[in-house]
């Protein structure tokens, strides 16, 4: 029986499953490795270069997280074993994660390699209780595949994402309907997605602790602390329900943006930090399988007077190089010298599916493809500084740094 | 004749019609130095004389005329006049002085080829020509005689049209190249009548004549590509689809491709191949399709375009599709023998 047709989502309430892989990384080289099992296992760059991509629960007792240097972590644990990362058995475990869930509902979103949300609603009347179904999905997973999954049950994807991260490791935390702004109320406000280090003092200042204290806020009042962003927050406080949405919505251009702490003119530093945007630009779009026609850059300049300038182009470009090159472009052309720039952005719209049409007669330009395949693999897998663009300050233009 | 004449107007005389009159035939000529029509047609009475006349004026004024008598009249400085009935109509004539002249030949060295046969291979093949101005090679299709077989050849460097028609006895070898808009002319020429077509080359020129009406055409310069490399010959993965079922398919996934680069994906797998497109604005299609396959599975890309466009050439209930190297051409063909071979090859996309 086809699932997508007896699941309705009309005038239902609700019900949307986020599941998150526990230590994925790791997980995956323990099935490999089980000699490994209960020991502190950190999957990255080993020290003194990167930073540690994920760690076992054991290693996590030690206080390492991902993201944290290498070098801090070995402090921490010297005895922990070090990987160096399979990344093309972690996306074969993804895409077979993946497809579990799409035999208990048409509507899977995946968030990220280990991350994806489901949409229950009306799945009831094929599987049962959307609990059970949860049950049964996160049995599964562990059933075929030998990976922990941990879920979270809401009636938002944001609430669910929440619950899910409670529910580690292994486990299902279910938010019962009505049951929303009650489970979420004591909750400190760091649980939101989006809501980290950078912005948490604001929510602080304002004694903004708890999640139940965005609930409890007049809406104007939340407006004027926290700006566009207070009327959605506000809904996932109160436990209205959402569908499950794409965490982007369909929005027709992707845009990186960096602010400085201190106004900078230097042409070399413009170009270093334009090339920096473009590297995070290409990287996105790229995995999105996306090219671009027409490149912008964005310049606030110390008096916040902000300009912003594009170029269409007629050969669709997702190339750090070539987005480079437009955006660097449009810069030296518009940018008067030696004016401070308080920030600058780098965007993409007009994007289309990047697909190359191979030539019957004479040579394929595959090699660049493969080449950008190759690196953003290892930026996946060490994160985005794990290779960079050689700058002119470098040995050459196109040579590459090792970071 | 209105098809013919120049249209970007970079001599404006080429926009004209030339009229020829002897003592009981009109002759009218067009060109746009590419491609000439020469067309006779016997009348009542005439006079000796020529002109030169709009032929999109001409064409209109003919086309609201009432079926009767037409009386054409060259006038002083150019006009001419035309009456029929009660409607009078004076056009802006020019002298045909330095329009130019299309070659003139009698039969002789002329040989039949089927109207049939041409109509099929031009249909079949010319689909695939390159409008790619630069590329002036690809803007035609390549005419082979050899070995009494007739083989049209058409490609626009990403896919290829190939049909055959065997047991051509009476064309001599060639291996000529005739411009998209010849095969147009040609086209039309044969679907205003069955008549037999009749072939010649002179020079620089083919020539297809049917009844009293004649199109010129100038060859095309240049080297046609090696077609016969391009037909992969290891292409062993072999998938049988239900063609009417394959190209409504690509129809509905079609208009989530993106429009203009028209990816589709074909994930395949035994038994059956899954048809998605998706585009980052409007959303996305999936279709699946039961198909006669046994073989591993995978995924490969394709302008969904280029497909439709072979798949209105293929007759068999079922369509072959054969994949050597993924990133290598892939073959369609029917599944049927019939009289006239043929088969697309198409370059895959990397989506």
């Amino acid at each position: 029986m086809n699932a997508a047709e007896t699941c309705k989502t009309a005038e239902m309430e609700p019900r949307v499953l986020h599941v998150d892989m526990d230590a994925f990384y790791v997980a995956v080289e323990l099935l490999q490795r089980p000699e490994l099992r209960g020991k502190p296992v950190i999957v990255g760059a080993r020290p003194p270069r990167g930073v540690v991509s994920t760690c076992s629960y054991e290693a996590r007792k030690y206080g390492i997280h991902s993201g944290m240097a290498s070098v801090q972590a070995r402090q921490l644990c010297p005895g922990a074993v070090w990987l160096d990362g399979d990344f093309r058995s972690y996306s074969d475990y993804s895409r077979r994660f993946i497809e579990i869930l799409r035999r208990y509902s048409p509507e899977v979103v995946q968030l990220s390699i280990d991350e994806a949300r489901v949409n229950l609603t009306g799945c009831e009347q094929l599987f049962g209780p959307a609990q059970g179904i949860a049950h049964k999905i996160l049995n599964t997973i562990y059933r075929e595949l030998g990976l922990p999954a941990s879920g979270g049950l809401a009636n938002s994807g944001t609430a669910a994402k929440i619950a899910a991260e409670l529910a580690k490791p292994a486990g299902l935390a279910v938010i019962l309907p009505g049951n929303e702004r009650t489970f979420l109320a004591p909750l400190k406000v760091e649980r939101i997605p989006g809501v980290g280090q950078k912005s948490l003092p604001r929510f602080h200042r304002y004694g903004l602790y708890r999640i139940g204290d965005i609930a409890a806020t007049p809406a104007g009042e939340l407006q004027h602390i926290l700006g566009r962003w207070a009327g959605r927050l506000q809904r996932v406080a109160r436990g209205a329900s959402g569908s499950v949405q794409r965490r982007r919505p369909e929005s027709p251009s992707r845009s990186h943006e960096r602010t400085f702490a201190t106004d900078i003119r230097e042409p070399e530093r413009i170009r270093r930090e334009i090339r920096g945007l473009v590297e995070k630009l290409g990287f996105r779009i790229r995995r999105e399988g996306l090219s671009a026609r027409t490149v912008s850059v964005k310049i606030r300049f110390g008096d916040f007077e902000t300009w912003t300038r594009a170029e269409s182009l007629d050969e669709p470009v997702n190339t750090d190089r070539l987005l480079f090159e437009v955006a660097m472009g449009l810069i030296e052309r518009h940018l008067p010298e030696g004016r401070g720039v308080r920030l600058l952005g780098v965007s993409v719209q007009n994007l289309v599916s990047d697909c190359r049409q191979l030539k019957l007669f004479g040579a394929q330009d595959t090699r660049l493809s493969s080449f950008y395949k190759t690196v953003d693999g290892i930026r996946e897998r060490f994160g985005s500084n794990a290779v960079q663009f050689g700058g002119p300050t470098g040995s050459g233009g196109t040579s590459w740094r090792w970071a | 004749m209105q098809a013919v004449v120049e249209r970007k107007n970079a001599l404006p005389l080429l926009s004209n019609v030339r009229i020829v009159t002897t003592e009981n035939q009109i002759e009218i000529n067009a060109t746009d130095l590419e491609v000439g029509i020469r067309d006779r047609i016997d009348v009542n009475e005439s006079e000796g004389g020529s002109i030169t006349v709009s032929a999109k004026k001409l064409y209109e004024v003919l086309k609201e005329l009432p079926e009767e008598k037409i009386r054409f009249k060259v006038e002083e400085n150019n006009w001419i006049s035309i009456s029929c009935g009660l409607s009078n109509f004076k056009l802006v004539g020019m002298s045909d002085e330095d329009y130019p002249r299309l070659a003139d030949f009698d039969d002789t060295g002329f040989v039949p080829v089927g109207s049939e046969v041409m109509d099929i291979l031009t249909r079949k093949s010319s689909f695939a020509v390159s409008h790619d101005e630069n590329r002036r090679v690809l803007n035609g299709t390549l005419f082979h005689v050899s070995k009494e077989t007739l083989r049209m050849v058409a490609t626009d460097g990403h896919r290829l049209a190939y049909v055959e028609s065997q047991n051509i006895t009476d064309l001599p070898e060639m291996e000529i190249i005739i411009p998209q808009k010849g095969i147009r002319e040609i086209q039309r020429m044969i679907s205003s009548g069955m008549e037999e077509m009749k072939f010649g080359i002179m020079e620089n020129q083919v020539v297809f004549r049917v009844g009293n009406e004649t199109v010129l055409t100038r060859l095309v310069d240049g080297k046609f590509p090696d077609y016969t490399k391009v037909v992969p010959k290891n292409a062993e993965n072999e998938i049988k689809i239900d063609k009417d079922g394959l190209y409504n398919s690509l129809r509905r996934v079609s208009l989530f491709s993106d429009l203009k680069v028209r990816g589709v994906k074909f994930d395949v797998s035994a038994g059956g191949i899954q048809i998605s497109a998706s585009t980052p604005e409007y959303g996305e299609a999936k279709d699946r399709l039961d198909i006669q396959y046994d073989g591993e599975p995978f995924s490969i890309g394709f302008n969904v375009n280029y497909l439709l466009d072979l798949l209105r050439s293929i007759d068999s209930e079922l369509v072959v599709m054969r994949i050597g190297d993924m990133s290598g051409p892939v073959v369609f063909e029917p599944s049927e023998p019939s009289e006239y071979k043929y088969f697309s090859v198409v370059m895959p996309m990397i989506i």
